[in-house]
């Protein structure tokens, strides 16, 4: 059975366990291979957002302005891989970007009287579906009379780039008495449901699979 | 200086989790049983929480004092 195969009888997909960040799926005879590409695609070959450039408009906290991007380009963000394109494959091709490939978010906390710690929840998003995955991770604690204000701009990208951009946080396969069987358990950062990363990692396997053909076809014209 | 976003192993976030967390441990909990019902079930993401100290909170209370102290200096030369 090759890969085309299994993409078109997804039957072949069990779902043993399922939450909205855990999920573990039967693979019934999908060779070794290709089970395996399935595996290392869901950890770092879909795409999914996080904070890539910050623009510090003022920084007066203990932070500096590097910890305090490296901060936020760690924060997961929830991501909606239909309305959006990666920046090298939109058609606005511009290295600015466009509304289909970059999404702002500002953070400005104001003037600070009395010491308090700056959480996501006050990243306020230009749209409504990429945001914070969590309302309450800290990303700075402010003295009186402090500030941050910053703009940051969101794109998406792969984990081979940068582990922020990970899919996932775990995903292992495991061997299961039957020789042709085994079990994918893939656990989400929270970017995207655990579901949603394996089909897109089926349909990123398909499109990888596909241009090593044409690469080896080309070889041999 | 404050705790990490997520785990420096395997990436998944724990930031969210910290107060929480730092508040029944102070209240007298057992860690280990404070992870157990945050969910934190890897032990590299129970180390981040177990053995991080936010130096941040070391740092703070001079930048109070230098705010208080501008303060009085204001009061005074009104």
């Amino acid at each position: 059975m090759d890969f085309e195969d299994f993409t078109q009888d997804l039957s072949s997909l069990e779902v043993i366990s399922k939450d909205d960040k855990k999920m573990s799926v039967k693979l019934k005879g999908v060779p070794l291979q290709y089970a395996n590409a399935l595996r290392r695609v869901c950890l770092n070959g879909v795409p999914v957002f996080a904070i890539d450039t910050v623009d510090i408009l003022e920084n007066s906290s203990v932070l500096p302005d590097e910890g305090l991007a490296h901060r936020l380009g760690l924060i997961p963000i929830k991501t909606d891989l239909k309305r959006f394109n990666e920046p090298s494959k939109c058609e606005c091709k511009s290295e600015t970007g466009c509304s289909n490939c970059k999404v702002m978010l500002v953070l400005d906390s104001g003037d600070t009287e009395a010491t308090r710690t700056v959480l996501s929840d006050e990243l306020t998003s230009e749209d409504d579906s990429v945001k914070p995955i969590a309302d309450n991770i800290p990303i700075v604690q402010l003295a009186p009379g402090q500030r941050v204000k910053v703009e940051c701009y969101a794109r998406l990208g792969r984990g081979s780039e940068h582990a922020k951009w990970n899919s996932a946080n775990i995903a292992i396969l495991t061997e299961t008495d039957k020789e042709d069987e085994r079990i994918l358990t893939v656990e989400s950062t929270g970017s995207l449901k655990p579901e949603q990363i394996i089909l897109a990692g089926v349909e990123e396997v398909g499109v990888r699979l596909s241009e090593f053909k044409d690469m080896i076809n080309e070889v041999e014209a | 200086m404050l705790i990490p976003v997520r785990c420096f192993t395997c990436g998944n976030l724990i930031a969210d989790k910290h107060d929480n967390y730092q508040n029944k441990v102070r209240a007298g909990e057992d860690p280990a049983k404070v992870l157990d019902a945050l969910g934190i079930t890897r032990y590299c993401c129970r180390r981040m929480l177990l053995t991080s100290l936010e130096t941040i909170q070391q740092i703070i209370p001079f930048y109070e004092a230098i705010q208080r102290r501008h303060q009085e200096v204001q009061s005074e030369l009104e």
